[in-house]
């Protein structure tokens, strides 16, 4: 049975998770000393989930997996990331984005994805400077998506987009 | 900061694991061979700033704005869902 540690964020509340389920991640960029961290959802219907830091009360990231909005989505993870997290393989890795909010617009960090070890609970930022993603992708609309849906339900579309990443 | 000045061809060695060499430099470049383990992040400092603001501006991210961002996301979650249930 796993250790249960309690702690006291000023984002999410009191929370209490199991030793195992935290995650220790490499210096995060602005954020270097800050590397224990747990994902806690955020509401049953909500595709977001926090990100809360166990090293600073005030510190949590709202992450979200990116392939329900970006289904083509395929971010440069390189040799020396797969040593770092000590996986062979890509399949090994659970991937999340930083979300943003400005205004009413909701952005992904595609650039610097958290890729996670999900047996050794080991994470890292990937920085990559791969120009066809940005640290800050708008979500589609609500209303594009609502297009969308309304595109598949009349029955045109035989090609459905990708579901949510593995 | 420690600021040296180097050569073609001279190198600093940062740490036990990290080698920088000034291979060349002609009109206000410099081409830099950076020898360092695998598991060492190397970045364009720009990038690497861009992240860092970026992160910085995330956390920083009202719990108020959260409850918006809720109430916003779970409707097109399910719009998703329905979509992939079809």
């Amino acid at each position: 049975m796993s250790e249960l540690i309690r702690f006291e964020s000023r984002r999410v509340g009191e929370i209490e998770v199991a030793a195992s389920d935290v995650l220790n991640f490499e210096p995060l960029p602005g954020f270097p000393e800050k590397r224990r961290f747990v994902v806690m959802e955020h509401a049953a219907d909500s595709a977001m989930a926090w990100l809360v830091s166990l090293d600073d009360p005030d510190l949590a990231f709202v992450v979200t997996s990116p392939w329900s909005f970006f289904p083509q989505y395929d971010p440069p993870i390189e040799r020396e990331h797969f040593a770092t997290l000590g996986i062979e393989k890509r399949d090994e890795l659970e991937l999340l984005c930083i979300v943003t909010l400005s205004g009413k617009e909701i952005y992904l960090n595609l650039a610097a994805p958290l890729v996670i070890n999900a047996a050794s609970r080991k994470g890292m930022q990937v920085v990559s400077d791969d120009p066809r993603y940005t640290t800050r992708a708008p979500l589609p609309t609500f209303s594009e998506q609502d297009e969308q849906a309304a595109e598949q339900k009349s029955g045109m579309a035989t090609n459905t987009p990708a579901g949510p990443g593995a | 900061m420690l600021v040296l000045t180097r050569r073609h061809g001279e190198s600093v060695r940062i740490g036990p694991d990290v080698r920088v060499t000034v291979v060349a430099s002609t009109g206000g470049q410099v081409r830099i061979a950076i020898d360092a383990p695998e598991e060492v992040g190397i970045f364009r400092e720009e990038i690497f700033e861009r992240v860092a603001s970026a992160n910085v501006e995330a956390a920083s991210m009202s719990n108020k704005t959260m409850t918006g961002l809720k109430a916003a996301r779970g409707l097109s979650a399910a719009t998703l869902e329905g979509k992939i249930n079809e």
